[in-house]
């Protein structure tokens, strides 16, 4: 019975080294695909917070230096909103919701929020000389 | 032949065996890295939530702060790390002192109508609002509010030694502290500003004060006219005085009152309703701050309001900063 002296025989310690290796590249294989698919989710949810920074800040300098005129707004969203962003603010003070900007450095920014992409929104209330009560909401997604 | 079998059928056994058992681990870590990665998710899903509370919170606080620079004609002013000076504006609209003008009702109700079931106000801090509307300043804790049924203006420090001046004393501390050198020296504690339109010869009743070695606290009362100042008095009166300083005002007597009560509790009021009054501004000189100005704030009163994610299920009550 030669296989079998193969197997059991004087050459057992090396079948279990082979066998102790195949089990920890099988192991740290796993490790290695499951690390990189928790990055790639945390990857894809950090720009979300990000982008609902970008859109807070922006209201909030807007609200400190109360530059709620469309002048003075346009200047400040095209100074402060990233180039890979698409910006959009809606307001409501009243009744009618309209877009009050479409913007991102370009002009190019569509008027429509899409649909089947991630957008990243945030409510803000605001204050207007008057005085006059306005919700605002803000949509950012990327390019 | 037999013996072989036996063996191969052992070694199957064991090779069943050593499967099983690397397989649990795998399958262990793989339960692990799943539950983690979708508990990971869910966190920065949480952040985002929480950064949105966060968003809406500071901007109603902040339409609180703007509704009341709108509305209430106060302004608030910190001149060094030590001074806050806080000035109502009784002419347009014109009111009385201890009148409250500040009524974010319209802005409330805005906010309960476009954010219903995540924003809510307490009633009875609103109630307090319009009834006394107080400022709470921090770090002191001092209260600064209104009595419209008597027509007082408070100013309520938390503590006296807030406001009691122990400078070059042998002791440091109230009630034992004396004050060195001559009045003039003092600093002031109080100062009041009675802005007037009109005015016919303001005098301000002097008041039997304490001396250099009592326990004093210096006052100073102008009366300004026509953007100029009328008459000014300063006075060291004991922190636990309750005769008043009186103002003969307009051809009134007493026409408004100064009132410090312990512990060190400041009460201007206006004893006569004919009285026609601009503007009472008051200084309150802290005693011992010595940190930056920027570290003086004022609040509207605590709890006012509430916001919710019932999604998450957290929820947060905080004030209006206004300063």
């Amino acid at each position: 019975m030669p296989s079998l002296k193969l197997f059991c025989g004087r050459n057992k310690g090396f079948i279990f080294t082979l066998d102790a290796t195949i089990a920890a590249m099988i192991v740290i294989s796993t490790l290695i695909v499951s690390s990189v698919y928790i990055s790639k989710s945390r990857e894809e949810a950090l720009p979300g917070l990000q982008m609902l920074n970008v859109g807070y800040d922006i209201l909030n300098l807007m609200a400190q230096k109360n530059l709620w005129n469309d002048g003075d707004a346009n200047s400040l969203i095209d100074a402060l909103v990233p180039p890979n962003y698409y910006f959009i603010i809606k307001r409501q003070c009243g009744t009618i919701d309209t877009i009050w900007y479409d913007l991102a450095k370009d002009a190019d920014t569509p008027t429509t929020i899409p649909t089947g992409e991630i957008v990243v929104t945030g409510d803000y209330a605001f204050v207007k000389s008057g005085p006059t009560y306005c919700r605002a909401r803000f949509y950012v997604w990327l390019k | 032949m037999v013996k072989v079998r036996n063996k191969i059928r052992k070694r199957a056994i064991l090779l069943t065996l050593a499967c099983f058992l690397l397989a649990i681990p795998i399958i262990t870590l793989s339960i692990l890295v799943y539950s983690t990665s979708m508990q990971s998710e869910n966190r920065i899903t949480e952040l985002g939530k929480l950064k949105r509370l966060d968003g809406l919170d500071y901007s109603i606080q902040m339409g609180f702060k703007k509704v009341f620079e709108l509305t209430s004609g106060i302004s608030l002013y910190t001149n060094t790390t030590r001074v806050v000076i806080i000035t109502e504006n009784l002419a347009a609209p014109r009111r009385d002192i201890g009148e409250i003008a500040f009524n974010p009702a319209n802005y409330v109700s805005f906010l309960e109508t476009k954010y219903p079931n995540q924003v809510g106000v307490r009633d009875y801090v609103l109630q307090k609002m319009s009834n006394q509307l107080p400022l709470v300043i921090m770090p002191f804790d001092s209260v600064y509010k209104h009595d419209p049924a008597n027509s007082q203006i408070i100013f309520n420090p938390e503590k006296i030694t807030d406001i009691f001046n122990c400078t070059g004393g042998v002791y440091q501390t109230y009630p034992n502290c004396r004050i060195a050198g001559s009045q003039s020296l003092w600093p002031i504690s109080y100062e009041i500003n009675i802005t007037a339109p009109t005015e016919n010869g303001a005098v301000i009743e002097a008041v039997s004060g304490c001396s250099s070695g009592d326990n004093c606290i210096n006052i100073r009362i102008n009366v300004v006219y026509n953007g100029a100042q009328q008459t000014s008095s300063t006075y060291a009166v004991f922190p636990s005085l309750t005769t008043p300083t009186n103002i003969d005002f307009q051809g009134k007597d007493n026409a408004i009152k100064v009132t410090i009560s312990s512990p060190a509790r400041l009460v201007v009021e206006e004893t006569n309703q004919n009285t026609v009054v601009d503007k009472v501004s008051i200084g309150v000189r802290y005693a011992d701050f010595k940190e930056n100005k920027e570290d003086i704030k004022v609040f509207l009163p605590d709890n006012l309001l509430f916001i919710e994610m019932e999604d998450i299920g957290i929820a947060k009550a905080s004030t209006a900063r206004i300063d």
